[in-house]
């Protein structure tokens, strides 16, 4: 009998979550770095979804290359803003522009985000970004109408259209895709993993697949010292 | 000073006053170098040395009129009047750097206290308050010690603010506050010195000898702690290690702050009478510094292989800062010196003349 996709069990465990309140559910996502083939398509997908400009990235896919010849080892890290129980970017913030919300995503303000980017600066995994307002027809003869047209980040409409645009000037990161999950859908960089690398779900839901994979493997973390205690897991 | 010398750092402010502006309300960031692995340049290096040196010109200076009992004098109104330039100018930096500069006041109207940035923008405000009541009211006394300690206050803040970040290795110590405190004694004293000489006032030769015994001083101990932070770190985590060797081996560190910053005004303060020139190439050396101190603490990957993950000229970990940066560092910079001059002309000379 053919095995249920996992982007189909993961949609069940999200609709479960979906019905609790958000101090209820704990978001959280688990990397295969084993199934990962490094072809960036959560990349690119990401950056098509929220229209990101250049050097803006949500979630680059680094690739390591680890050993000694003959014994190397190559791998593929993806790296999304790890939504840290004790965000070092949160206490930083002179604003309070980010913050830790009750269903553990860290999130910016735009409107409230001045640009100082003392998050940036705290960050121990490079996860965020600054918008400079730059574009990618910059120098061009035309500005094409993507660049300025609408994305939705934290249940909200944005839109680059200048530099008053409010996400200008702002510090940027990986929210796991916050208004898709209110409309029930799953973050793009799960749905668009070819690999099927990407796991997400609950972390306060026994029965969810993110948590049942976490069990049946070894999952690591990175730079755990920092004492930020990431909810990304890799294997 | 010579009304050349005054001209010429005239025509650098009103560049830099043009470039900063040209920055803020046309061009944005696309005219820096600065981006998300190296989110901090030249004008947040410039920011926190201008903060020290402000903080420590008010410091010394209050001890020394208390020592002297000299509170006719005009030394402690123009050690207020430099700090209250300086703060100004550093802030200004600051507000330059800022991806929208506009907004700068949120951090007075929704301040987040859980970050020192938020305690020292507070204690700036204090501050400011301080000095203008020293000059509009007659409890001089008060309001002096008072801006002594909103300086220390947001002295310190600042410190915590570098000293806590995780993720910079070469930052995270508590040594940093103590670097941040003892960089204060040293570029405030020379400030002090500068701005007294510079300005021709007539303080208290007893007071003015004082001065120089502590700049010496604050010079010797702002290079101890220094080295003592260097060695630390080396024997730290590699990374850690591997930043403060950058730090050490960059121009702006051994060339700017331990030749001519520190060994220089040494000479120049123990063999001969240059003090002016001596504290002038301290506060080069606070700068060169506080630079080294900002850019390597940027050293290298977050994370192994981010760089080449997704290519950007603002993802990368190198970072020299653009002509406009330069441009408004040097013209601001020069702008600090011709406003404290005048400044002091105006609202210092005349008063303790009478």
């Amino acid at each position: 009998m053919a095995q249920e996709d996992i982007l189909i069990t993961m949609q069940a465990d999200l609709d479960r979550a979906m019905k609790k309140s958000a101090d209820q559910r704990r978001w959280g996502m688990l990397i295969d770095t084993r199934k990962c083939v490094g072809c960036h398509a959560c990349t690119i997908g990401c950056v098509a979804e929220y229209k990101l400009p250049p050097g803006v990235v949500y979630r680059p896919v680094m690739e390591q290359m680890t050993g000694i010849f003959p014994a190397v080892k190559q791998q593929f890290i993806p790296r999304p803003c790890f939504q840290c129980e004790n965000p070092s970017c949160v206490s930083v913030c002179p604003v309070g522009a980010t913050k830790k919300e009750p269903d553990g995503i860290v999130s910016i303000n735009y409107e409230t985000c001045i640009g100082c980017r003392s998050c940036v600066a705290a960050c121990p995994y490079g996860a965020r970004t600054f918008d400079r307002g730059n574009d990618y027809t910059e120098g061009t003869a035309q500005k094409q109408p993507y660049e300025a047209a609408v994305f939705y980040e934290y249940d909200k409409a944005w839109r680059r259209d200048g530099h008053s645009s409010a996400v200008v000037g702002s510090a940027r990161k990986c929210h796991f895709c916050t208004s898709r999950l209110t409309q029930g859908l799953l973050p793009v960089c799960v749905t668009t993993c070819i690999g099927r690398a990407t796991y997400f779900g609950d972390l306060k839901d026994e029965q969810s697949l993110i948590r049942q994979t976490l069990k049946a493997g070894k999952p690591y973390r990175f730079k755990e010292e920092t004492g930020n205690d990431p909810q990304v897991y890799y294997l | 000073m010579t009304k050349m010398w005054r001209t010429l750092l005239l025509v650098l402010f009103v560049a830099g006053i043009v470039a900063a502006a040209g920055k803020a309300f046309i061009w944005g960031e696309s005219v820096t170098k600065y981006g998300a692995y190296v989110p901090w340049g030249l004008w947040i290096a410039i920011y926190i040395s201008l903060v020290g040196a402000a903080a420590g010109c008010v410091g010394v200076g209050a001890w020394l009129t208390t020592q002297e009992n000299d509170d006719s004098g005009p030394g402690m109104p123009a050690a207020l009047m430099a700090g209250a330039v300086c703060l100004a100018f550093g802030l200004a930096f600051v507000g330059v750097d800022l991806g929208k500069p506009m907004q700068g006041f949120r951090i007075f109207l929704h301040p987040s206290f859980s970050s020192p940035l938020a305690w020292a923008s507070w204690l700036y405000a204090v501050f400011f308050a301080c000095v203008a009541g020293y000059f509009m009211t007659k409890v001089r006394r008060l309001l002096m010690w008072l801006a002594v300690l909103s300086a220390i206050g947001f002295t310190i803040a600042e410190g915590l603010f570098f000293g806590q970040m995780v993720a910079r290795p070469l930052w995270n110590s508590v040594i940093t506050t103590v670097l941040f405190l003892a960089a204060a004694a040293a570029s405030g004293s020379a400030l002090l010195l500068l701005s007294w000489g510079a300005a021709g006032l007539k303080v208290a030769p007893a007071m003015l000898a004082k001065l120089r015994k502590v700049l010496l001083y604050a010079v010797v101990a702002y290079a101890a702690v220094e080295l003592a932070d260097v060695v630390l770190a080396m024997g730290g985590a590699p990374e850690k290690a591997m930043a403060a060797k950058r730090m050490i081996s960059s121009y702006g560190f051994w060339l700017l702050f331990g030749i001519i910053g520190t060994l220089v005004p040494m000479f120049l303060l123990l063999r001969t009478k240059r003090d002016v020139l001596a504290a002038a190439l301290v506060l080069v050396g606070a700068v060169g510094s506080k630079y080294a101190f900002v850019r390597y603490g940027f050293w290298g990957e977050p994370m192994p292989g981010i760089v080449q993950a997704f290519q950007d000229e603002s993802l990368q970990t190198r970072y020299f800062p653009s002509t406009l940066e330069w441009i408004v560092g040097v013209g601001m910079l020069a702008g600090a010196v011709w406003v404290t001059l005048w400044a002091i002309e105006k609202f210092v000379t005349p008063k303790t003349a009478q």
